[in-house]
């Protein structure tokens, strides 16, 4: 198949340079062939066909990023901002796309006393977290990982157990520094008034609206290029330290102000119950269930070993998880180490009503203050991807779990990695009003055993299927936002809430050149898998949005067919089953 | 068929298919991350950016097996521009056990058979092939620093080193102090290049017969025991040959020890008293060959089942994964806490993440800018924590610290660790 | 048909009405603002069905819609700037669901502060509250207006989830979790994710002052009541001194409501109405005084309060402005008992409104601050109040820490007469160069209402330009309450 890459114009490259430097902007295939995700793992999810950009400019502050987007607004250059490019929106989807790489704009300013981080795009969790234990502050490491940029990551999802106390990342928002797809700045909250971006919302109605969503716009507004983050009074007296290497690299929790608690629980009645039991108590830092292939994995030394032990284990897993649970509830002295004695009195009563026997934990960084997952989701199979993610409340992560669960055992596992019954991760957040709920699936996208890519397609299918159930139980759903099920979601969420979305976006973007999508999905839908729409009752959402059409309009005037935006692989694969 | 240690780039299609981006190759190790200054392990991204770093090479290694790319202008810088310090290896083993460093190795001989390599790298190549030494010397001189405790015939055999031998003598003569000490020692006859620089250039044909003369040189001593005093040679000896060979370092007929484990040793059974006081705030600069670079090569063979699980061939066991963690750490920072009046301080970035001085990958031939940006980067580290003086145990790295004080204004002085044992004796 | 027939025709008889005497109750409020006439019509629909037809017929007409929720309003935004009929909403008053374990009330927006407290007494609960809202006074106004609670413990979180909304495009929409298909009755969905779907629609509708569209229906949060509570205070002689102890005490996530106020706004909330008990009060108070209530759960509470006591004596003892941490406040005899329900309810219907009580009306300026910008904002405001001849002895000044202290809301208030023209025009006076000066110092208005608006969105331009861009997605028509905020 043709490969879809094609250098901009020589006069728009020429304005690129003139920006920035010639050291700044590169064409050459070399470099811009790494400019999509890897692994074909999420992005098979997310979005079919990642393009290579055509152009890739690092642009060093803001001035350059306004001038850059607007050699793209005025050429009508598709572009796609990168922050750490941990998340597969990242990749452009668009041929021809300029990436517009922040990796250097790594900046990180400080106000302490008033505990704000001023960030730039570039930079990631890690040196933040690690900066902020240095000025008596921290902030939750979300799921996504160390790794992960932390305004990407503010904009989008954000989630960790520590959400428990600290709320959902929203309100964290500060002051933000805002370059519009058209290149005009915006600034929100007080820095619209003068340079202190100490209050986020405002004035009047907040922006932040269109900034963050559930889950998000992923780049298709413009480009933040300066956010303060709320950060949260560090509670230990000293830092803590780091101890091993390597995969067990961790922080060591002194022993009077942070503190794990693993409970075996009787039933799932019993976890409701002390769940909403700790919440009413007004304890805790973060309570949780734990699916229990990640206490596998935590103890694995490699994939292999995991297998070993993973594998033979599926009778007692499933055995156990009839009679029983694992809740894991971290408890932290906030004024004072008396705090953490008088909150674990009040736990230890609260299990000894409801049955909690007391297990072994380490006292350490398993997760979300450095350590979070990141990478490692990819471990135990090659291909991963959380199906779900969703913020609502206690039961309905109960039922979300059961629903995704009982379809996954029925049409999808195999190729999917068997849990044995695993009915996903649940934690308590905003001290018990909500919860969030994640349902991982793993598959290898490499199976040997022939049909090359199945798993990928049953995970695919098992991501719209679903969107399905969430709309057939009226239950809220991480993946709205994404444009690719927007055939399904849009009309059902809302209801038409795929409309209004769209027209902001329009508006917003007029040119449509903020990471535009592409409607790949339907036309790989319609071509592969046209029982979808009959299992799923998908409609075409080509029809309905706006976004993608004009870029379409632009690659067939230049010869091109959808199906040349498809990566090689698609071709090449085996398995023909889907549809 | 999975063979470590293969040359082979389309070998390493699982690894070049799934690394998934996530940047541990770039980032240093989030929990040892020290702040917002030290935040990548990976010289070449910090320098370059773009995508030229581990996940970018791989990459392109992809699209060049599946012959969507053939070649770029900048493709000779993209997988050159690279110092080979596998920073970036441990890295991913944090997460992924893919096998970055064994990738960008065959990366780097797929372009060479392709002949796409900067020419600034053919003069060390003729060098070595001419001269049997890097520098194009004399092959004569290689013993002109003149070695005091030598014999004709010992079980040790000191292996000195084209760095040693030719550019920073005093290396080797501290070096012949120590094992004067330590009960003698004998040098290799007619003691050539250990190849190490065609193996990091990905001039693996040329590498294969250095091998081949140095092998069997080292076997006709009879010696027990092969001492070195340069992280290079002795990577090369460790790993790359038994590499070559498919057998595991275990099953060489010989031991191959670093000065430092040897003096460590030394003063813990207390053959080797450090006496004298060297009131000194020293900085240990762990080189990659002698860290990460160095574990201990076992040969493995087998295939990958489901689940991307590795299934080892009849006669091997679980594939066991070199992660960066078990080379020479311990004992050079023992050696140097042992010198009384000597304040040992940890860098920033340290043991498999150590930050690499800009020596290595035929980089300062090449790329003389990413050398001199490596080492300065290096040193600010150094005058971050506080340090009078770095010590290495190295001679490239050495001499990166000497080239990089040039015109810096806060100065320090550099050290080989031979150097300061050899004071203290 | 003539406008009161149609809007007759939706909402049933007796429910609409365009006679000038009733109409006049809708162009003026406890504001500064003025009115630009009298509204068209006023209509009172008692349900989502027919405020949605009403939204519909505004369209067709291009009439302007100003929904109000309260019966008192305070900041001009409900005044008819350009006619239109007022959308009147106290009918709608229920309380829909109340979901106890996810602690989460489904409510209309007619349903009062004084309304939500009874409903919450029923069930050992309560909504965390403004400083001593009216009791007439919307719940989810309130929290749609961003109003500051007296407890900064809770503010991790948005006080709201999901709402149903009619925007201004006529189009009726529910946002966050409660988008969800089915519900409420056929969903598993309870509403409790404030954002989404696809962007996060309800921070479109905070501050906008009803020019996005009408809610329908909010979900808000509420908490369990505690069971024991010991009131502390700390008094100081000037404000500067009060700021560090603030920094600190919130710093280490101490007590629950917690607050500052000077002697005037103490004797206004804390008398009890008897004749001389203001004035006694105004003379005994302290200058300036914290107010910090800690509270124990259920279980357990004597030992949370403790602990807490505990920090709250080191802070004392490292900070040598804090003389002590006192259990009563000098001149407002058993107020240490009284405090917490005083917090946790909205002012005494029966009573006049605190603010209103000393000279019939009440000039609010507030703003969003540092602590430790409080000191120089307050004396601009004094230095400006002295120059226009207002008695600093009455003005009232109310701190409130916000985020662990990471920032306050600030507040002044001018007290006088409404019915003199005079005493009006000399506070509209002192009022905006006052907050013309501390706008100017870097006083962050985030919700500037009525006669501060152009000032703040002027300077937002960009910001500006951006919502406007939101709003004709959401209100293509500008139907929804023109004049206000920036449009």
């Amino acid at each position: 198949m043709p490969k879809v890459t094609e250098k901009v114009s020589q006069a728009a490259y020429n304005a690129l340079v003139n920006i920035v430097g010639a050291q700044w902007v590169t064409d050459d295939a070399a470099i811009t062939e790494s400019y999509v995700k890897g692994g074909e793992i999420h992005d098979c999810i997310y979005q079919r066909g990642q393009q290579p950009p055509g152009v890739v400019v690092m642009p060093k502050d803001t001035a350059e990023v306004q001038k850059v987007v607007k050699v793209c607004f005025r050429y009508h250059l598709p572009y796609t901002p990168i922050g750490a490019f941990w998340g597969v929106h990242c990749g452009g989807k668009v041929p021809f796309h300029v990436s517009i790489d922040l990796s250097r704009m790594r900046g990180l300013e400080w106000d302490e006393r008033h505990m704000a981080a001023i960030v730039e795009p570039g930079l990631i969790h890690s040196p933040l977290q690690a900066e902020a234990q240095e000025r008596g502050l921290y902030t939750m490491t979300p799921g996504g990982g160390s790794q992960a940029a932390v305004i990407g990551n503010m904009l989008t999802c954000n989630y960790s157990p520590l959400n428990y106390r600290l709320g959902l990342a929203t309100r964290r928002i500060l002051g933000v520094e805002w370059v519009l797809p058209d290149g005009e700045v915006i600034r929100l909250g007080s820095l619209s008034n003068s340079d202190d971006p100490f209050w986020g919302e405002g004035p009047g109605p907040d922006l932040r609206g269109l900034l963050r969503g559930y889950l998000g716009w992923w780049g298709k507004v413009g480009i933040i290029t300066k956010m303060a983050i709320k950060m949260h009074p560090l509670f230990l007296p000293e830092r803590m330290k780091p101890v091993e290497r390597g995969m067990l690299s961790t922080l060591e929790f002194p022993d009077n102000r942070i503190k794990w608690y693993n409970f075996r629980m009787p039933s799932e009645d019993s976890m409701r119950k002390a769940m909403r039991e700790i919440s009413r108590s007004e304890i805790g830092a973060a309570v949780m269930r734990v699916p229990t292939i990640w206490r596998y994995r935590g103890k694995s030394t490699s994939r292999e070993d995991f297998w070993e032990k993973w594998g033979p284990d599926e009778k007692k897993i499933r055995d156990s998880r009839a009679t029983s649970s694992i809740l894991r509830v971290l408890i932290i002295g906030y004024t004072s180490a008396k705090q953490l004695e008088y909150e674990e009195g009040v736990l230890m009563q609260i299990m000894d009503e409801v049955g909690g026997e007391l297990g072994r934990t380490k006292q350490s960084d398993q997760s979300w203050i450095k350590n979070a997952d990141s990478a490692g989701m990819w471990w135990p199979a090659g291909g991963y991807v959380s199906v779900e993610f969703v913020v609502e409340t206690l039961e309905h992560s109960f039922a979300r779990g059961k629903t995704l669960l009982k379809e996954k055992e029925a049409k999808f596992t195999p190729p999917l990695v068997d849990e044995y019954g695993e009915e996903g991760w649940i934690q308590m957040t905003d001290m018990g009003h909500t919860s969030y709920f994640e349902f991982l699936i793993q598959w290898d996208p490499e199976n040997p055993l022939g049909k090359y890519k199945s798993g990928e397609y049953k995970a695919w299918e098992h991501w719209v299927a679903s969107q399905r159930t969430a709309i057939d139980n009226g239950q809220y759903t991480a993946n709205i936002g994404s444009l690719s099920v927007m055939g399904l979601t849009g009309p059902a969420f809302g209801p038409n809430y795929g409309v209004i979305y769209d027209q902001v976006r329009q508006a917003v973007d007029p040119k449509d050149i903020s990471n535009p999508p592409l409607d790949l999905h339907d036309r790989v839908i319609n071509e592969f898998a046209p029982k979808w729409k009959e299992d799923y009752n998908f409609q075409t959402w080509t029809d309905l949005m706006h976004g993608g059409k004009e870029h379409w309009k632009v690659l067939t005037s230049r010869g091109y067919e959808w199906k040349d935006c498809l990566p090689e692989w698609y071709w090449d694969r085996d398995d023909k089953e889907i549809g | 068929m999975i063979v470590s240690g293969s040359l082979e780039l389309k070998d390493y299609m699982y690894e070049m298919r799934r690394c998934m981006r996530c940047a541990s190759c770039k980032w240093l190790d989030h929990i040892y991350m020290p702040d917002n200054r030290f935040v990548y392990r990976c010289p070449s991204y910090a320098k370059y950016y773009f995508s030229k770093v581990a996940y970018g090479r791989l990459k392109l290694g992809l699209a060049l097996c599946e012959d969507r790319l053939t070649d770029t202008p900048g493709m000779r810088d993209m997988v050159f521009q690279c110092l080979m310090c596998g920073a970036c290896d441990s890295g991913c083993k944090r997460n992924l056990d893919l096998e970055v460093t064994n990738s960008l190795e065959a990366l780097r001989g797929h372009m060479v058979e392709g002949g796409r390599f900067p020419q600034a790298h053919q003069k060390m190549i003729d060098d070595i092939a001419g001269s049997k030494n890097r520098y194009g010397a004399p092959a004569a001189d290689r013993a002109k620093w003149a070695p005091v405790n030598a014999a004709a015939k010992s079980d040790t055999v000191y292996f000195v080193g084209c760095g040693a031998s030719y550019q920073d003598q005093a290396i080797a003569k501290a070096t012949d102090k120590i094992l004067g000490a330590l009960g003698g020692y004998m040098l290799m006859p007619g003691e050539q290049c250990c190849g190490h620089p065609l193996f990091a250039l990905g001039h693996y044909d040329a590498f294969q017969k250095q091998m081949e003369v140095n092998m069997a040189a080292m076997q006709k001593t009879g010696a027990k025991r092969l001492v070195t005093a340069c992280a290079e040679c002795y990577k090369t000896w460790k790993v790359d040959y038994p590499r070559l060979r498919k057998i595991s370092t275990s099953d060489l007929p010989f031991e191959v020890v670093h000065i430092s484990e040897l003096a460590a040793q030394g003063v813990k059974d207390g053959s080797l008293v450090l006496k004298n006081k060297l009131d000194l705030k020293v900085a240990w600069h762990d080189p990659c060959n002698l860290g990460r670079m160095s574990e201990p090569y076992r040969h493995w063979e087998g295939g990958r089942g489901k689940w991307g699980c590795l299934e080892p061939a009849n006669k091997f066991g679980a594939k066991e994964f070199n992660r960066g963690t078990a080379g020479v750490y311990d004992q050079p920072r023992d050696l140097l806490a042992a010198i009384p009046g000597v304040q040992v301080l940890e860098l920033k970035r340290h043991h498999e993440f150590s930050w690499c001085c800009g020596g290595h990958g035929g980089v300062p031939e090449a790329y003389p800018d990413l050398a001199a940006y490596a080492v300065d980067e290096r040193l600010e580290e150094v005058k971050a924590v506080g340090a009078e003086a770095v010590v290495s145990g190295c001679p490239y790295c050495k001499g990166q610290f000497q080239a990089g004080m040039a015109g810096r204004d806060h100065q320090v002085q550099a050290f080989d660790i031979t150097e300061l044992i050899a004071q203290a004796l | 048909m003539e406008l009161k027939e149609k809007l007759l025709a939706i909402v049933g008889a007796g429910q609409a009405e365009d006679s000038p005497a009733v109409l006049a109750a809708y162009a003026r409020d406890h504001s500064l603002v003025t009115a630009a006439g009298l509204p068209d019509a006023v209509v009172w629909p008692e349900s989502a069905e027919q405020v949605h037809e009403i939204v519909k017929l505004a369209n067709e007409i291009k009439m302007p819609l100003i929904p109000v929720s309260s019966q008192e309003h305070f900041h001009g935004s409900v005044l008819p700037k350009m006619g239109g009929i007022v959308v009147d909403l106290r009918r709608m008053n229920r309380v829909l669901d109340i979901d106890l374990p996810d602690r989460l009330a489904r409510i209309e927006p007619g349903v009062t502060w004084g309304q939500m407290q009874q409903e919450m007494a029923k069930i050992g609960s309560r909504m965390v509250l403004p400083l001593l809202p009216l009791a007439s006074s919307s719940v989810v106004t309130s929290l749609l207006e961003r109003e500051v609670p007296t407890n900064p413990r809770f503010e991790y979180g948005e006080p709201m989830t999901s709402t149903e909304v009619i925007w201004g495009s006529g189009m009726r929409f529910r946002t966050g979790s409660a988008s969800a298909p089915g519900f409420p009755e056929k969903a598993d969905s309870k509403g409790g994710n404030p954002e989404g779907p696809g962007t996060n629609w309800y921070r479109f509708l905070q501050g906008a002052e009803g020019t996005m569209g009408i809610m329908t229906w909010a979900i808000v949060k509420f908490e369990y009541l505690p069971v024991m509570d010991q009131v502390c205070f700390i008094t100081f002689d000037d404000l500067a001194q009060a700021v560090e102890p603030l920094y600190q005490i919130q710093r280490r996530m101490i007590g629950n409501e917690c607050f500052l106020i000077n002697r005037q706004v103490g004797a206004l909330i804390f008398n009890d109405g008897t004749p001389g008990s203001y004035e006694a009060l105004k003379r005994q108070l302290p200058p300036w005084f914290v107010a910090i209530v800690l509270s124990g759960p259920p279980r357990q509470p004597e030992k949370k309060l403790a602990y807490e006591k505990e920090a709250l004596e080191e802070i004392a003892a490292a900070i040598p402005a804090v003389k002590r941490i006192d259990s009563t406040l000098a001149g407002a005899v058993g107020l240490e008992k009284k405090l917490p329900a005083l917090l946790r309810a909205p002012w005494p219907a029966q009573r006049p409104y605190w603010k209103h009580a000393l000279k019939g009306g009440c000039q609010d300026l507030f703003f969003i601050a540092k602590m430790d910008d409080a000191p120089a904002y307050t004396r601009t405001v004094f230095e400006t109040a002295g120059l226009h001849g207002y008695d600093v002895n009455e003005l009232g000044v109310y701190l409130q820490p916000i985020e662990q202290g990471r920032a306050c809301h600030l507040e002044f208030q001018f007290y006088y007469d409404p019915a003199s023209q005079a005493a009006k025009d000399k506070i509209k006076a002192l009022y905006m160069e006052a907050a013309a000066k501390l706008f100017q110092q870097g006083a962050f208005f985030s919700r500037p209402y009525g006669l501060l608006s152009p000032m703040v969105f002027e300077k937002a331009r960009g910001y500006t330009n951006t919502i406007a861009k939101v709003k004709d997605v959401l209100d293509p028509n500008h139907v929804m309450s023109p004049g206000n905020v920036c449009f």
